[in-house]
């Protein structure tokens, strides 16, 4: 069995009143007998969010190929280590500007065989698909008291803030997305995973599987009214899964 | 076959709420036109406001008053159900009891958003006077208890003065971030206008955005 992925990061409605680009970024990395899925989001406020994003996600996902792990403790280290590494690109990339000029979100999640490591600063959120067809929400959005503040990787001492949780079960399938999504994909009382919303995204990842075309229609998909009307803030989501034997 | 995102059924879920107090001088004082251009700027601001669908959904607006005594005239309501009242003078300027019942309705609209997964934005106090307060020294305490929710991000306070008002006092009680203003003339129409515009900014504003106001101008006086 082997894991695939698809994705999609569309810009919100408010941006196209506002000029500004789309500020999500995501990624994944095929790992051995595993997979390593990134998705940020760069605040609205910050003047290079855009690249925040970007370089947040490209960063993480190359220190977890460059040391692949090889089972979920290992996959733990990991996690805390690309949140670092991300965290120090954004530094190199900003030189002397400041480094909140960067601020951005990032979700990661990194599955193995024996279980599933995800690691969460800011808002999005990471819900898992158990092999019993179970769904669960696996890290929730880190806010203030107010539902426009996050705390991003660029905040003073962020790496304290990174939450980093370990299942210890294999996992079949994973969706990552960003705060955009967040109202239509949860229940924001109890923080539960809708699963009616998961249903076909998890449904996709059914042969036969074009990992593009897939990604193409969910961004048709993010970008429709239906879904513009419930969020006007840019909008990610990836989801990935263990294939079919062979 | 290829699964339909279509058939994606979305979480109900509340708006984000953006609670928003007028805290409201009905002295004797503020008798005749002063009342009158206040009410009529009540009316346009519930006009303002439904000019934003968005708004209408998710600023909630309460109305305190403080004349005979402090009382709440309007309970949280969201923008599309506001009716403006059409306030009446009588009495001194309790301004302390005011403040008090303004922070205690955030307060407690506070955790009814908790208890049911609302989400919110920092809530508003807006205080218009035309006096100093008459409730002996309470308003000192009150103005500590607004400088420490103002300081602990709980309230972001604005305080305006109408012609009349001790602009002094209503400097110590407003937060020392956030000088008070001063109304030019009864210019309450364009006061209202500026309101509903930063209300509809802050429901709109991205989830982790910092929301830019427009500088209060074109209805405040220069201060010398």
């Amino acid at each position: 069995m082997s894991w695939r992925a698809y994705g999609a990061s569309v810009r919100g409605v408010s941006h196209d009143r506002t000029g500004l680009p789309c500020q999500d970024a995501h990624g994944w990395r095929l790992l051995p007998g595993g997979i390593a899925c990134a998705v940020a989001d760069g605040l609205g406020s910050a003047p290079r969010a855009d690249a925040g994003a970007r370089i947040a996600v490209a960063a993480a996902l190359d220190g977890l190929t460059a040391a692949p792990p090889e089972d979920v403790t290992a996959a733990q280290v990991a996690l805390t280590q690309a949140f670092a590494a991300a965290r120090e690109a954004l530094r190199a990339a900003a030189a002397d500007a400041p480094l909140r000029d960067f601020a951005t979100t990032l979700l990661l999640a990194v599955a193995v065989g024996d279980g599933v490591a995800v690691g969460q600063i800011g808002d999005g959120a990471v819900v898992g698909c158990w092999p019993d067809g179970r769904l669960e929400t696996l890290s929730l959005p880190q806010r203030g008291e107010y539902a426009n503040e996050t705390t991003p990787l660029t905040a003073h001492e962020a790496l304290d803030s990174v939450r980093v949780t370990v299942w210890p079960r294999p996992i079949q399938a994973l969706a990552l997305f960003s705060d955009g999504l967040q109202a239509l994909a949860l229940n924001l009382a109890s923080g539960e995973p809708h699963a009616p919303f998961f249903a076909p995204f998890l449904a996709a990842l059914a042969e036969p599987f074009d990992p593009d075309a897939t990604g193409a229609r969910l961004a048709d998909f993010l970008a429709a009214p239906r879904v513009c009307a419930r969020t006007d803030d840019d909008k990610t989501l990836l989801v990935a899964g263990l294939g079919p034997p062979g | 076959m290829s699964a339909d995102f279509d058939t994606a059924e979305f979480a109900d879920n509340p708006e984000p709420r953006c609670p928003c107090v007028l805290l409201l001088d009905t002295s004797g004082s503020m008798e005749g036109d002063s009342i009158n251009a206040l009410n009529a700027g009540l009316v346009a601001f519930r006009e303002e406001l439904g000019k934003d669908e968005q708004a209408l959904l998710r600023v909630e607006v309460a109305v305190v008053t403080f004349g005979d005594h402090a009382q709440v005239v309007q309970e949280f309501v969201t923008a599309g159900q506001f009716v403006p009242p059409t306030l009446a003078v009588s009495g001194q300027t309790p301004m302390a009891g005011g403040i008090n019942l303004a922070l205690d309705l955030i307060e407690q609209r506070k955790l009814d958003y908790k208890a049911n997964g609302v989400p919110y934005y920092r809530p508003w106090v807006f205080l218009i006077t035309d006096g100093e307060p008459t409730d002996g020294n309470l308003w000192l305490q009150a103005a500590q208890r607004v400088h420490g929710m103002e300081a602990g991000n709980k309230v972001s306070f604005y305080a305006v003065g109408v012609a009349g008002a001790n602009m002094g006092t209503l400097a110590r009680i407003a937060p020392p971030s956030r000088p008070p203003v001063a109304l030019d003339g009864l210019n309450y129409r364009d006061m209202f206008q500026w309101l509903s515009n930063s209300m509809s900014s802050v429901a709109r504003a991205e989830i982790d955005a910092e929301v830019p106001l427009q500088a209060p101008i074109g209805w405040t006086k220069t201060q010398a």
